[in-house]
């Protein structure tokens, strides 16, 4: 039996320029034990999105909510009623605080926007399964530490690996995200399932730094790349990094990363969809081809649909 | 040239729309005059557009900066060169005006005389000098300036059309320069009663005189732009490529005309738009 552990190198947060830090509308979470975190966006043209992307993390890693199954109708009403009255309660707190002027343009963005808005990725380490699920454009991105294994991004956004490439993941977020309200919307479809666990190293990242990353990670730098965002230890050094990103082409946007590496304590370690499976691993196992069809997404998800139940 | 810099607080960017503001843009097109049309339906949808692009709860991202200009045979500047902090005012206070810009009778955007375009160019040239002057003085890296043009018709001064003045004037506009790129000029004729072929994007020039004006007045569409135009429903039947003009002819719907103004809006990584499949879920009521 294999014992996986998780262990987190880095973890931050940061607004887009020109906001001050708690305006930023992006949040993570991360429990204590490490084997559980998550990432949300809050979405721009929404109201009050962080107040949104908040309980979702939060809840995901602290409460029952059951990973690789988040997205099925009946935990997704609950976690949407719990993220609905967390946003309705903060939101009128705070319009409650504000002068006469500054109310009225928050009257208006509630009535432009009329909910808040946020993409979410989260993932749960088991020694049976990394159990995901995401909504949106904010990603998951698996590294092998075994280059024999091809990288993994995980969104419900149009995104690729190939390993043959010299830049091997691209994605295309596009303008029309994916995301959940405080309406009880789900807007797209979600990518949820699980994969064995071997050793790797797990970063979540919001859409602006998962773009960036997509286009800046090559074959031949990768490894120097991951050693950089591993790291960073401090929130002073995650703000500088971004900022000299920003200089060159990073998006500005609230920008997370969680980093995360994945031990695998077995000896004789072998992965158990065998020795030879180079290419065979979905790049992103909304897209994954049936070439393997026992790890296809249809077959993730009905395999383990009753797998996972809240408590 | 990459016209790679993003409007953002770091960098602001910085758009001239140019109404056009003759006696023409008064006729009636179902019972609503065309200024009405393009100040209240479409520049309002726009600058709602941009206001919310700007808000942030109780913060304003300072993320470009708005010149309005009207034109007939005077020049007129409606809006100038406002900050997203004063955009913010403008828009609250519009509500209390009751318009964005007065179009009637004696305001400063009521339609009349001719249609002095050449000098609309020259007073957008002099315009975005001043703002690449200004924000260089501040340190700050300028986006390639961008010059939205809404006309019903063609340059037209005195007893005769004007279109070499006019394309004369829209060159040197085209010719300032930041290190992003040139000022991009996009140009609209609005003709919702005409029965000419929309031409949309051309890559080659346009036979009817009007629309080979606007051909050689408008910009080659930035790189950025490209797929994103590829991408707009209304515009499928155009052959779009990196060497299309950014112009339209005869577009007859508001729609579309909107659209167009907000693509081309969204050069500095402005945008709006949620629209996907989606799932409602009736949640309980809070306990």
């Amino acid at each position: 039996m294999m014992v996986v552990s998780s262990k987190i190198l880095t973890c931050f947060k940061t607004s887009k320029f020109g906001l001050s830090e708690k305006k930023c509308s992006d949040s993570f979470a991360v429990s204590a034990d490490g084997m559980a975190m998550a990432i949300a966006d809050g979405v721009t043209k929404s109201y009050f999105s962080r107040f949104v992307s908040k309980p979702l993390t939060e809840q995901y890693v602290t409460s029952a909510f059951v990973a690789g199954e988040l997205f099925d109708d009946k935990n997704i009403i609950r976690l949407l009623s719990m993220t609905r009255d967390y946003w309705d309660l903060e939101t009128r707190e705070y319009e409650a605080s504000v002068d006469e002027d500054t109310a009225s343009d928050l009257a208006y963005q509630r009535e432009r926007f009329g909910m808040g808005a946020s993409t979410f990725a989260g993932i749960k380490i088991t020694d049976e399964a990394l159990a995901f699920d995401v909504l949106g454009d904010s990603c998951i991105f698996i590294i092998p530490d075994s280059p024999e294994i091809t990288p993994m991004i995980l969104t419900s956004m149009p995104a690729s690996t190939d390993s043959k490439q010299e830049k091997p993941f691209v994605c295309n977020f596009g303008t029309h995200p994916h995301f959940l309200d405080t309406n009880g919307r789900m807007v797209g479809e979600p990518l949820s399932g699980k994969i064995t666990p071997f050793p790797c190293t797990i970063i979540l990242m919001t859409d602006a730094l998962a773009d960036w990353f997509c286009r800046n990670y090559t074959l031949t730098n990768g490894g120097k790349l991951i050693g950089l965002l591993k790291s960073i230890d401090s929130q002073k050094s995650f703000n500088n990094y971004i900022s000299l990103l920003r200089d060159q082409d990073l998006h500005n946007d609230d920008v997370t990363l969680i980093v995360a590496e994945i031990s695998v304590s077995c000896l004789d370690f072998e992965h158990p969809w065998g020795k030879n499976i180079k290419g065979l691993l979905p790049s992103t196992l909304d897209q994954n081809e049936e070439t393997d069809s026992k790890y296809s997404q249809n077959t993730l998800k009905s395999r383990f649909l009753k797998w996972l139940r809240l408590s | 040239m990459s016209y790679n810099l993003h409007w953002n607080p770091k960098h602001p960017g910085h758009i001239v729309y140019l109404i056009d503001l003759s006696g023409s843009m008064a006729r009636e097109i179902n019972g609503r005059r065309m200024v009405d049309i393009v100040i209240n339906d479409v520049i309002k949808a726009l600058f709602r557009a941009l206001r919310n692009e700007i808000l942030n709860e109780d913060d304003i991202l300072d993320m470009f900066s708005i010149t309005v200009i009207g034109y007939h045979s005077d020049v007129i500047k409606l809006m100038d060169t406002y900050s997203a902090v004063q955009f913010n005012r403008f828009m609250k206070d519009s509500l209390k005006r009751g318009h964005l810009f007065n179009t009637g009778i004696g305001g400063d955007a009521e339609p009349k005389w001719q249609t002095y375009m050449g000098d609309a160019f020259e007073a957008a040239s002099t315009d975005i000098k001043n703002w690449i002057d200004t924000q260089g003085k501040k340190g700050l890296a300028t986006p390639a300036p961008v010059v939205i043009n809404i006309t019903d018709g063609d340059p037209y001064e005195g007893n005769s059309f004007a279109y070499e003045k006019a394309l004369a004037a829209a060159n040197r506009l085209k010719n300032i320069r930041t290190p992003d790129g040139n000022t991009l000029l996009f140009n609209i004729h609005f003709s919702p009663d005409s029965n000419a072929t929309r031409v949309v994007l051309p890559s080659t020039p346009p036979q009817a005189r009007s629309a080979r004006f606007l051909y050689e007045a408008s910009s080659i569409i930035p790189p950025s732009l490209v797929e994103s135009a590829k991408m707009v429903s209304d515009w499928q039947g155009s052959v779009i490529t990196s060497t299309s003009k950014a112009m339209v002819s005869n577009e007859k719907n508001t729609d579309s005309l909107l659209r167009f103004i907000q693509w081309g809006t969204s050069t500095g990584g402005v945008n709006a738009g949620m629209e996907n499949a989606q799932r409602q879920y009736e949640l309980p009521k809070p306990e």
